[in-house]
């Protein structure tokens, strides 16, 4: 009888051996959100205003890196990523973008966005996300950094500093 | 989980079965002694996985006190350092547990055998902490930027946490009064002590916690002795 014993071990213990995990970020989960930008007029602030051919890069190192989903589009707002390995993000805005014989045209706004990072814990499989606090937004000052720059965009309105999802805009540019 | 429980509960059900024809057979009137005692032991499965999982320290002592013909006074004590690697994250959990309650002997033995197949029931309670080593920030959208990844650790201590858990499992004794016993816990947490809204993802004794649910699973290979003090 003490056999049965054994047996009863035997087939637990294989059993066991067979489980695994299974924790995978679902593609459902809030990602760390984008900031959102709305286009307005700058004659009549409250009208959307569309940027013809606009394209975003983002600037590290003196490098240039294009978004792709904005790569020369017609648009009156955008989602643009920001850096999260330090509080500051700079970007060229391009207005009638386009690239001959690799020489990128067009009128070029370099644009300024100081933040806060808050770390905010989601779960085991997916880890930590970025929300942004203290969201300000300034033209690139040629004075402070010594680089000239022909803007197009006048003027900056932060309507939502806390990023926090991507469900309404969180700043207007005016042009 | 679904088929982990399916199996497991499939598992519970096949010595039943075998065990169901032994009452014709245990029908003679022969008189055995009984030993009641003090039995103690320890988990050999964590002690394996403590030489052979570099992620991995951790024993348990165990002991019971039998105090009636099914019914066993039982209780854990234990420490573990457990490390696990997640897709975005990389910790740590740290400490001790113990558990305490009863287990009652479900199987009737033919003369004086001690074998078990029991059920019990504990409470469970640990200190520990909790430190996640390094991560990388989730953003669907770094193609940008690039992955940000952080090497600071985020040390959480001081937390606790209590639960119940449902014990089944066998013991036989595979030499004089030595006894080699498995078993299954099903585990629901109660109350677990959470800092800057980061989940207590493993617990020492509970073992890893699952998203959105108190449950919690484990299983324990025992090897103990029994140090007879009385025989009836």
């Amino acid at each position: 009888m003490r056999n049965h014993f054994y047996i009863y071990l035997i087939i637990t213990a294989s059993i066991l051996v067979a489980c695994e995990k299974d924790d995978l970020c679902a593609e459902t989960t809030p990602t760390t959100p984008q900031l959102i930008i709305s286009f307005k007029d700058a004659n009549n602030t409250d009208e959307s205003k569309a940027v013809e051919s606009l394209a975003v890069f983002a600037i590290e190192n003196n490098d240039l890196i294009l978004i792709e989903t904005i790569n020369g589009i017609n648009t009156d707002s955008i989602a643009i990523p920001l850096n999260n390995d330090v509080e500051i993000s700079n970007f060229k805005f391009y207005k009638n973008y386009s690239i001959i014989d690799g020489v990128i045209q067009g009128n070029e706004n370099h644009i300024y966005i100081d933040y806060n990072i808050v770390q905010i814990f989601i779960s085991r499989a997916c880890g930590f996300i970025n929300n942004y606090i203290d969201l300000s937004v300034f033209n690139y000052d040629p004075n402070i950094f010594g680089t000239p720059a022909g803007n197009w965009i006048s003027g900056y309105e932060v309507i939502n500093p806390i990023i926090e999802n991507e469900n309404q805009a969180h700043v207007n540019i005016f042009h | 989980m679904l088929i982990f429980f399916t199996r497991t509960l499939l598992v519970f059900l096949i010595p039943f079965s075998i065990f169901s024809q032994e009452n014709i057979v245990s029908t003679d009137s022969v008189t055995s002694k009984q030993k009641y005692g003090l039995r103690i032991g320890l988990d050999i499965n964590k002690l394996v996985n403590s030489s052979i999982n570099d992620n991995y320290n951790g024993f348990e002592f165990n002991a019971d006190y039998r105090i009636s013909n099914k019914l066993y006074i039982a209780s854990e004590i234990g420490l573990t350092e457990n490390t696990e690697v997640e897709e975005y994250l990389n910790f740590t959990s740290k400490g001790t547990y113990i558990k305490s309650g009863i287990d009652f002997n479900m199987y009737t033995n033919w003369l004086d055998m001690q074998n078990m197949i029991f059920a019990g029931l504990r409470i469970g309670y640990s200190d520990f902490y909790q430190t996640i080593n390094n991560y990388t920030i989730y953003d669907i959208n770094n193609q940008t930027w690039g992955q940000s990844y952080i090497n600071s650790p985020i040390e959480n201590k001081d937390l606790s946490s209590l639960w119940l858990e449902l014990i089944i499992g066998v013991k036989a004794e595979i030499f004089n009064n030595l006894f080699l016993g498995f078993n299954l816990e099903v585990k629901r947490m109660i109350n677990s002590e959470i800092k800057d809204n980061i989940q207590n993802m493993y617990v020492p004794g509970f073992n890893r916690t699952f998203d959105g649910s108190s449950f919690g699973v484990g299983f324990g290979y025992k090897l103990s002795y029994l140090l007879p003090i009385i025989k009836k």
